[in-house]
């Protein structure tokens, strides 16, 4: 899995490639963490996730994990770009509750 | 088919590519393979977690295509399962950080039918099918 970060405003926007499973699962919950750790300003976290091709439910724990994070500092979580095949899994383990989804990366960050 | 691989997460995903391979032998939709696929990756990622707690071992993912369905055993010879029957129930779980237990309903939720053969120290068996919807839908 690829994964970039960076800092957009209060938001990080982190940008993932690949599969989130068991075996990755570990460096994106350490790029996330180190981040949000680092860098008081952040409240937001943006996943933009058109290139992500796999999650299992080791992902979604990682995901759901960085998502309280962020929800417990006052602030929201969006989920860019999921493709339709993965959507049926976020909905069944209720991660749709928490995250927001949508399609295009300007309007995540607008308002964040 | 039949894989044997050390129980590492490095090889989860081999497992899912090789089962999801084989699986196109039937007329299964593109979501429909990509739902074994993450059935297999749970069924594998328990072994490779749970079986041989702290240690390595093998791990072997099988698969059969019979006229109408697939079928996928997952197998390891650790620890087994005290109780199948709770660990089948969602956020029922020994692991630790952000597992969340629900591997077992995902496989129940997406394939047509699991059976799981395990006992302490006996290691354990996954096994599970899945017919394609173009197939089931025939008159």
């Amino acid at each position: 899995m690829q994964i970039q970060a960076e800092r957009s405003g209060q938001a990080l926007v982190v940008r993932l490639a690949g599969e989130l499973d068991l075996h990755t699962a570990p460096a994106f919950r350490e790029a996330v963490d180190k981040r949000l750790r680092a860098d008081a300003r952040i409240r937001h976290l943006v996943l933009v996730m058109d290139e992500v091709t796999f999650v299992d439910s080791s992902g979604i724990g990682v995901l759901l994990g960085r998502g309280k994070q962020v929800l417990s500092r006052g602030g929201r979580v969006v989920a860019v770009g999921l493709r339709p095949h993965l959507q049926k899994l976020f909905t069944f383990t209720g991660l749709t509750r928490l995250f927001e989804m949508v399609q295009d990366e300007r309007q995540a960050l607008q308002g964040l | 088919m039949r894989l044997e691989f050390p129980s590492k997460p490095d090889n989860i995903g081999l497992a899912r590519v090789a089962v999801g391979a084989f699986a196109a032998q039937l007329p299964f939709t593109m979501d429909e393979i990509e739902e074994i696929k993450l059935a297999v990756s749970e069924a594998v990622s328990n072994a490779v977690v749970h079986a041989y707690k702290g240690s390595v071992g093998p791990v072997t993912v099988e698969a059969w295509i019979y006229p109408e369905r697939l079928e996928v055993a997952v197998t390891d010879q650790g620890r087994g399962i005290d109780d199948v029957q709770w660990a089948l129930q969602p956020a029922h779980t020994t692991e630790p950080e952000e597992r969340l237990g629900i591997g077992l309903v995902i496989i129940q939720e997406y394939m047509d039918h699991v059976r799981i053969e395990s006992a302490p120290a006996q290691g354990t068996r996954l096994r599970m099918s899945k017919a394609p919807e173009r197939v089931r839908a025939r008159p």
